[in-house]
């Protein structure tokens, strides 16, 4: 009877280790057999939606290789492709300070953010704001709507006295960079007080709020009136639907101007002759009179020479395909639908395209 | 009353103390109605949004999260049980022979109170620490990368402890005479634990194993720096060239933030919730039951001898 | 007895040698968690001394631009402190603790005093349920209820039933330039949340102190005419007194560590709180939060810096739940019972 229980036990044992396992045969693995390469992508949450869509569709292009994306954000994507652990560093600021040696970060597209509020009566109402404005009421000097400088900025319109409650990120992230990087640029007071960071020190206010990622500073936004934060335009339908106010920004020449697709596309091509050859740029207050001040180029962080020519051969045939108009720059079959902004071609070609041709084997 | 203790009583009068009585019994009765509400709420939320959408395609689809129609979840239900099944490869062997360690007799008794000291403190390593831990060591410094092997370990981490106690509880149970018995009919430690600690202590050993994967497989904070995320395919070996791992509560927690922009996001968030809680109440009520199952199974066997 | 056997006996010998050496994995493990983390955030223990402990403030510094001093490396600027953030998880464990320990309280008593025996145990399995739902739900849920519940309903009410009491009526109240203001997100739902999750253990040891209880009192206390109510208060208040107070400790510990719930309810902001709907963090739920914009600081420093706390929070968990373990005996497994 002992015996019989050990082998019992040994069975359960068995069984319990075993189980999870054993579908994994039944079900196949597609992408990890040899004549396939599987490469993997980890960072940005912001372009984890991107690499969701092209992943299926880039396979159906090129069967033999197979694109594994995970959203951990930018910091992890970076750090995770310097050390070779990942194929794919995605991330929405270029790497901080001198670049590693054997890595790279390659811009692959455009993206930008929205300034929005949620005041009840006045959404419908384009406000314009400007980065005073807005560090200001980060920064806990202009604390009511109906503040004489937002009052200046907007004549005609009669802005309520409720106390403006700013929204920030509450994780780690490449949207507060971008956000803090514009105010930076725009404001010298945050320049010195706060600058730039994926985790700004921000001003201690006792009416602040934050949101875990976009999808959360929509939510306290929607609960919460008289709220003003930053969102990226990945979020335009929902910002949309929910009827938030989206302001006009003033940019380097003087004028209020909307986030379109076209004044983010002129900012980035005020830039051009300016962007240097690693590809490393802040596109903020772009000069041109219809450019969108607060916009930035998406990275894609990778080691040079990658553990096989297979693999880095699979890496550049899939980043030709991402920054291609036909593939996944496709506006069409991709990009509007994310809203985001294709590079224009000549930084694709002068810029992005010889870093992607570094990659070896 | 026992022995030393000494109860001084001074009773008021029989109808304040009656009521008074009465008052505990209420509000007891009050608060247990407002934890079961609190209880059928979560439950309601969760299988309410998890219900209306929940397919048996969706648990057996690929690519969660997939761009255009938001994919299933088949690679996370599976990756949880590979992540719990790697967990106990590394939990089980020093949980069940650590605690045969304590039990036995001669074993030094300084030596085996430390034993239990660190395998209650192991209890007490919040799981953020064993994720930053796991990430910074097997996956930055030792290389691992995200993957089945790391995610496994930060996950046995926390598994060892509960395996550990549960076994020693359970071989404590066994009648000492038993053992001497054996020892003095010249059985050797190695013998005494395979025909008497371990058959014994087995139903016990058991619902401790069950308990540690119910706790495990709703863990998330381990596993985000640790397994990562992989909704392509299932991991092909312990560190599946730096794929990843998917997991339910990576769903749970990452399907809420996505909201709008990877459609069916929140309803696969519902689903894996739902998932996990149901696997979760299923192996506590087994572990709960495992004595009575493990019994009924040794009868049966038994019986057809 | 063991020599019986003339021979070198091999196999029991390997044995022997292999059940202790599986016997000193747990140790092995925390000696590496420790000794690893204490490698990783030295640099930050000696940039930040003790600053670390008692600064509100915590900057990353300017982006990319790296000094090196003394061997070290950090971002011009960088202030690493986690004042606040220690306040907020004592804070938080606290009330939540607060909430938790009468709740359980009454629950023991009226679960062992009077129910009747056919339905304690399932009873006890149901309080049980809470321990098995995962940190994860309990975020999700607080989420997408709780919070919308607690802004919209209970904090108001609050603000408007108590603010107004003397002394302690700024606890209950939140405004903003003048008008009432109430978040949702914050310290009384990450307390709330935390209750929940800690009643299954102090509940635990509480009924553990019933079932071990000697007959003899229970007797002893029917028979000289006490009630059940007196004859409860007496065993948790003064006979189980150390199990009582262990496992309001522990319930303490496992609140201190907690990450993902906290982590989705509250603000990760540095905010010392103001009152009970204040913004709020918790170590643990920063580190969550905020280790992925570490990266970004390739000096390594804000890493380091997020190790230490690490450790801290270890540091004060581990101590909290040993000493909760030894007064309430080791019964209790993360709100199950042993059978």
């Amino acid at each position: 009877m002992n015996r019989r229980n050990i082998v019992k036990a040994i069975v359960f044992a068995v069984l319990i280790v075993v189980s999870g396992f054993a579908g994994y045969e039944l079900h196949g693995n597609s992408g990890t057999s040899s004549s396939t390469v599987a490469l993997s992508e980890t960072g940005s949450s912001l372009l984890y939606p991107a690499f969701n869509l092209w992943g299926p569709n880039f396979t159906k292009v090129q069967s033999s290789v197979t694109i594994s994306p995970a959203s951990t954000g930018s910091g992890t994507g970076i750090s995770q492709a310097e050390k070779g652990l990942a194929n794919f560093g995605a991330s929405d600021a270029y790497i901080q300070g001198a670049i590693p040696a054997g890595v790279e970060n390659i811009p692959i597209l455009i993206s930008y953010q929205y300034i929005c509020y949620n005041i009840p009566g006045l959404n419908s109402v384009t406000l314009n704001l400007s980065a005073g404005i807005i560090a200001g009421i980060y920064m806990g000097t202009i604390t009511s709507w109906n503040d004489t400088a937002i009052q200046a900025a907007n004549p005609g319109v009669h802005l309520p006295g409720n106390a403006i409650i700013p929204i920030v990120r509450s994780d780690g992230s490449g949207d507060s960079f971008m956000f803090s990087s514009y105010l930076t640029k725009g404001n010298a007071s945050w320049a010195s007080a706060v600058g730039t960071s994926t985790n700004p020190s921000w001003p201690t206010l006792p009416q602040e709020k934050t949101g875990a990622q976009n999808t959360g500073l929509i939510g306290v936004m929607k609960n919460t009136p008289y709220t003003i934060t930053y969102i990226a335009a990945t979020y335009t339908s929902t910002v949309k639907a929910d009827g938030f106010g989206i302001a006009d920004l003033l940019n380097a020449a003087g004028n209020y101007v909307a986030p379109t697709i076209a004044n983010v596309q002129q900012a980035a091509n005020q830039y051009l002759s300016l962007i240097p050859s690693n590809g490393t740029i802040a596109l903020q207050f772009a000069p041109g009179a219809t450019s969108y001040p607060i916009a930035d180029m998406e990275y894609i962080v990778v080691q040079k020479v990658q553990p096989s020519f297979q693999i880095a051969a699979a890496m550049q045939v899939f980043m030709f395909w991402v920054v291609s108009s036909s593939g996944g720059s496709s506006l069409t079959n991709f990009l509007s639908g994310l809203d985001l902004v294709p590079l224009p071609s000549s930084v694709v070609t002068g810029i992005t395209m010889p870093l992607i041709e570094l990659i070896t084997g | 009353m026992t022995e030393g203790e000494t109860v001084t009583v001074k009773w008021r009068k029989a109808s304040i103390r009656s009521a008074k009585d009465t008052a505990v019994r209420i509000v007891g009765y009050i608060i247990l109605f407002i934890l079961f509400a609190v209880l059928a709420a979560i439950f309601y939320e969760i299988a309410d949004g998890a219900l209306s959408n929940i397919t048996w395609q969706i648990l057996t689809t690929s690519n969660t999260f997939e761009g255009t129609t938001g994919g299933g979840i088949y690679e996370a239900i599976a990756g949880t049980w590979m992540l719990v099944g790697t967990g106990l490869l590394f939990s089980v062997p020093p949980g069940i022979l650590g605690s045969l360690y304590v039990v036995r007799a001669k074993s030094s008794k300084t030596l085996s109170s430390l034993v239990r000291l660190f395998t209650d403190i192991l209890t007490s390593v919040p799981s953020i620490v064993i994720g930053l831990f796991g990430y910074l060591f097997m996956v930055y410094y030792l290389g691992w990368g995200f993957s089945l092997i790391a995610g496994g370990i930060a996950l046995a981490i926390m598994m060892l402890p509960y395996i550990f106690r549960v076994a020693e509880l359970s071989m404590k149970a066994i009648p000492v005479e038993q053992i001497h018995n054996a020892y003095a009919l010249g059985a050797d430690d190695f013998q005494v634990a395979t025909r008497i600690y371990i058959p014994q202590a087995l139903s016990g050993v058991l619902s401790g194993i069950m308990l540690a994967i119910s706790i495990a497989a709703g863990e998330t904070a381990q596993l985000l720096y640790t397994a990562g995320w992989n909704a392509g395919g299932l991991p092909s070996g312990f560190t599946n060239n730096n794929l990843g791992v998917g997991y339910l509560t990576y769903i749970v927690y990452n399907g809420l933030l996505q909201g709008s922009a990877i459609p069916n996001a929140t309803n696969l968030a519902y689903i894996a919730a739902f998932v996990l809680i149901v696997t979760i109440l299923v192996l506590v009520l087994l572990s709960k039951s495992m004595n009575r199952i493990v019994k009924k199974l040794s009868q049966i066997m038994r019986g057809t001898r | 007895m063991e020599q019986l056997n003339p021979f070198f006996n091999l196999k029991n010998f390997s044995f022997k040698a292999l059940i202790l050496i599986m016997a000193l994995v747990p140790a092995f493990i925390i000696a590496s968690v420790v000794t690893f983390l204490l490698y990783y955030s030295f640099p930050s223990i000696i940039y930040n001394g003790l600053n670390f402990f008692t600064s509100k403030i915590w900057n990353d510094g300017s982006s990319g631009v790296i000094l090196h001093n003394n061997g070290i490396s950090y971002q011009s600027g960088a202030v690493y402190g986690i004042y606040p953030l220690v306040l907020g998880t004592v804070l938080i464990s606290l009330i939540a603790l607060l909430i938790a320990f009468p709740v359980s309280f009454f629950v023991t008593l009226n679960v062992e005093l009077y129910m009747p025996k056919k339905i304690r145990g399932t009873l006890i399995s149901f309080i049980e349920l809470f321990a098995g739902i995962p940190s994860v739900v309990y975020g999700f849920w607080g989420l997408l209820v709780l919070i919308p519940w607690l802004q919209n309903t209970v904090e108001p009410w609050i603000g408007t039933h108590f603010s107004g009491i003397p002394l302690i009526g700024g606890v209950f109240t939140s405004e903003i330039s003048g008008r009432a203001y109430y978040p949702g997100q914050g310290l009384l739902a990450g307390a709330l949340i935390l209750s929940i999750m800690i009643i299954p253990i102090i509940t635990a040891v509480m009924t553990n102190s019933f079932e071990t209880a000697p007959k003899e009192i229970k007797d002893g206390i029917y028979s000289l005419g006490g009630t059940r109510w007196e004859m409860g208060k007496y065993l948790l208040v003064h006979h189980s007194k150390a199990a009582t107070y262990g496992g309001a400790l522990l319930g303490l510990g496992r609140a201190l560590g907690e990450t993902m719930a906290v982590l989705m309810v509250t603000s990760a902001l540095l905010l010392v709180p103001s009152n009970l709907f204040s913004n709020v963090s918790t170590v643990a739920a920063y580190i969550a939060a905020q280790l992925d914009s570490a990266f970004f600081d390739q000096s390594g420093m804000t890493t380091a810096a997020f190790a230490e706390a690490a450790l801290a929070l270890m540091g004060v968990s581990l101590l909290v739940n040993v000493i909760g373990r030894k007064i309430a005996g080791r019964g209790v497994l993360r709100g199950y019972q042993n059978d």
